[in-house]
């Protein structure tokens, strides 16, 4: 009868501990590591969206100060203002005995001041948020698992 | 050793009943209805606010681009109730009492609210304010001594815009105000486009939900037709002839018989408009005038109605050479005084003037003349023309408020209704017509009307807005012919006529150097019981240069004091506004232009 051999063997207990411990502790480094991240890029979301804010309610304020300034400027150069300082400085109103016509080629007159146009309003359909702002970390990764997935569909 | 693992099985038994006890209980919270909406509510109240989107209320520019009505930033300045206490209660009232002027008690009263947040109570209260329209230079203030004190962090502000008018009184007839809306003139009229329609919106209040807040278009421009630097003259020019002539009011309008374009538009009173609706309104009193209560209009130029007198005659004129009737060269027997529908007419002076061509009819204002001009131009078709010159309604000029009233017609004879008594058409009408009584007009439906003599017999609609500047773009008003009541020839030979009677009678509204069509109108102001006595309306309509008119100029004083009469009063201030026209135009005398025509 012939007599089959096989050989047993067995790892120390000691190198089994130490393996389930190191997969233990990689596992546990991912983690935190995906915990950091994801802090990490929530924080960075976090802190644009109030960034967001603070340049909304900033381009508020600006627009009130542009429409402020204009109407100080106004006041400054107001028909009554400028009467007074151009008396001040000792002009008088023209009589019809000051003036001299002349003919000059290609004068083209008095002419208007620019009136500064107001910006065309965005169209209110299109969202000019781009999905960096407004994404989760899952909404991008299943995102970008999808597409990866599609582009070896085909 | 057995009791010690039992009380262990106890204890561990009683932990797990607590746990499980804590979890029932959280999924009794999370689907019980009651606390469902108390949540819902409280985290609402955290996580979204109630955000207001204001429009930019669009500008009003003068023609060369000056503002004449934009937006000034002021403050809103109260305290978060939240964060008073009694530590720093005192110093606050005492703090903003001192630099807002506001009174003691009352800033203590706004301080001393009690802080409630639940919107839904009667006694919601977050936020109490305390001074309105408060300038920049208070914020600063304020940011300064928060920096360095303390007991003043519950004090906060907001900005927003508020209409402003740079030029304080000056166009205000024209301008109208704003106060939460737009009210007369240009505000009034162009309401819907100057501002947008306001906007509320939920803003999430939690960072990671960023959305895009709704962009609110501003609202848009109105350019104007006005001219800033004519307007201030002629504003000072009447307010000094208003005060010269003992005069209760009084009216200039200014307009382009080209394309219609008002130039300038001044009345008096006219309000600072840079003060609140109520002290605006209260400078235009309701006056008892003859028995009856009437409210000062905002503006007179196109909200109040009154019998024009002879100005009135250049369309009796206009229509008698335009259907034939007559030409400049009739011959016509003055005797002083004519009886119509029962009516006796007299002359002016009560005097009879002679044999006149009918030039010397329209330089002496010859009433008895220019009812004989009716005559003959029959009473059908004397008003066919009336009709055409628009005299029966209103000129739809861009502006809030025009007013009009009944204009006694063939076509129209009770607009009263059938009361015997009530005001009624008769035959006899064109009498009085025919020099401007027993018809009621306002001075913009007169200088609309007149302007068709000074545009070749074109009407133009009159307006005030020249373009409209919206989205990045501007869209400029296209003039628009109305009317086309006579010939060109007759608009030329009128013309020639009422600038020869100017210079024949040596009036005090000859401008020298400058040919200049007019007519002077002096007219008796009805009363409850007929005319009365020893008070007028006078006016003058005049346009000019005449080979070319680059203006026509509409005048009434009401009831001038130094003289009735409108030669007297008025002509002397058409003169002096033409005299200023020509320099602030750019119009130089006649030789001087035609000797420059004739070299280009």
């Amino acid at each position: 009868m012939k007599k089959k051999l096989t050989q047993a063997h067995q790892q120390k207990p000691w190198r089994i501990q130490i393996q389930r411990l190191g997969f233990i502790l990689l596992v546990l480094v991912i983690a935190v590591l995906s915990f950091f991240m994801n802090l990490n890029f929530t924080s960075k979301a976090a802190q644009a969206g109030v960034q967001i804010r603070i340049l909304e309610a900033e381009r508020e304020s600006l627009i009130r100060s542009i429409s402020a300034n204009r109407t100080d400027l106004a006041i400054l150069t107001s028909a009554t203002v400028m009467q007074k300082r151009a008396k001040e400085l000792g002009f008088v109103p023209a009589t019809r005995a000051d003036i001299e016509y002349l003919y000059i080629e290609n004068y083209v007159g008095k002419q208007p001041q620019p009136v500064s146009l107001p910006p065309t309003v965005r169209d209110q359909t299109v969202n000019y948020l781009t999905p960096a702002f407004t994404q989760s970390i899952w909404d991008w990764l299943y995102q970008g698992t999808f597409i990866m997935l599609d582009q070896e569909g085909k | 050793m057995k009791q010690g693992i039992i009380r262990f099985y106890l204890v561990g038994i009683a932990i797990i009943l607590f746990s499980i006890t804590i979890v029932v209980r959280m999924v009794q919270i999370q689907t019980d209805p009651v606390f469902t909406e108390i949540s819902e509510k409280v985290g609402n109240q955290a996580m979204y606010k109630t955000k207001e989107f204001e429009p930019v209320r669009g500008n009003i520019y003068d023609r060369w681009g000056n503002l004449l009505a934009g937006n000034n930033e002021v403050y809103e300045i109260g305290v978060n109730l939240n964060q008073v206490n009694q530590n720093n209660k005192e110093e606050i009232i005492s703090y903003l009492s001192s630099l807002t002027g506001l009174n003691r008690d009352y800033v203590k009263g706004r301080v001393d609210i009690s802080y409630q947040p639940d919107p839904l109570k009667e006694n919601y209260a977050v936020f109490s304010t305390v001074a309105r329209n408060a300038s920049e230079k208070m914020v600063e203030d304020i940011a300064a001594a928060k920096d360095t004190n303390n007991a003043l962090y519950p004090i906060s502000w907001t900005g927003r815009l508020q209409r402003t008018y740079p030029d304080n009184r000056l166009a205000a007839n024209l301008l109208g105000f704003y106060s939460s809306q737009g009210f007369f003139g240009v505000e009034g009229f162009y309401d819907n486009i100057l501002s947008t329609v306001e906007s509320t919106t939920y803003i999430s209040m939690n960072p990671y939900d960023v959305m895009e807040i709704p962009e609110i278009p501003h609202g848009a421009s109105v350019i104007l037709t006005i001219d800033r630097e004519i307007q201030a003259r002629i504003e000072e020019i009447l307010d000094r002839s208003i005060n010269d002539s003992g005069s209760a009011s009084g009216t200039v309008i200014i307009m382009d018989p080209e394309t219609g374009e008002i130039l300038a538009m001044a009345t008096t009173p006219r309000a600072d408009l840079n003060q609140s609706s109520e002290k605006i309104l209260a400078e235009y009193p309701t006056l008892n005038v003859e028995g009856y209560d009437i409210q000062t209009p905002y503006n007179r130029a196109i909200m109040q109605t009154y019998e024009p007198g002879s100005v009135f005659k250049v369309f009796t004129l206009a229509a008698a050479l335009d259907s034939g009737a007559i030409t400049p060269e009739t011959e016509f027997i003055d005797t002083g005084v004519v009886n119509i529908g029962g009516m006796t007419i007299y002359n002016w002076d009560y005097g009879a003037w002679g044999p006149q061509d009918m030039t010397g009819c329209m330089q002496h204002s010859l009433n008895v003349c220019l009812v004989w001009m009716a005559q003959q131009t029959t009473v059908k078709t004397f008003y066919e023309y009336l009709t055409a010159f628009n005299i029966d309604r209103k000129t739809n000029i861009d502006m809030d408020g025009e007013a009009s009233y009944p204009f006694l017609s063939p076509s129209n004879p009770t607009p009263f209704g059938s009361d015997p008594n009530a005001p009624r058409w008769y035959e006899g009408m064109i009498g009085p017509h025919s020099f401007g009584q027993g018809v009621s007009v306002t001075p913009i439906r007169m200088i609309t009307s007149i302007s068709a003599l000074a545009n070749e017999g074109r009407m133009m609609a009159p307006h005030i807005q020249k373009a409209v500047v919206q989205d990045g773009r501007i869209r400029y008003y296209n003039p628009k012919i109305v009317s086309t009541p006579i010939k060109p020839e007759t608009a030329q030979t009128v013309t020639e006529m009422l600038a020869n009677s100017l210079e024949l009678e040596s009036s005090d509204a000859y401008v020298e150097g400058y040919r200049m069509a007019g007519k002077t109108g002096t007219a008796e102001i009805a009363g409850r019981t007929g005319y009365l006595k020893g008070v007028t309306n006078a006016s003058f309509v005049g346009w000019g240069p005449i080979d070319d008119p680059q203006f026509i100029i509409y005048i009434w004083l009401e009831k001038p004091k130094t003289s009735i009469w409108s030669s007297v009063v008025a002509a002397p201030v058409f003169k002096e506004i033409v005299e200023n026209l020509v320099i602030l135009m750019d119009i130089p005398p006649d030789n001087i232009r035609l000797e420059m025509a004739s070299t280009q």
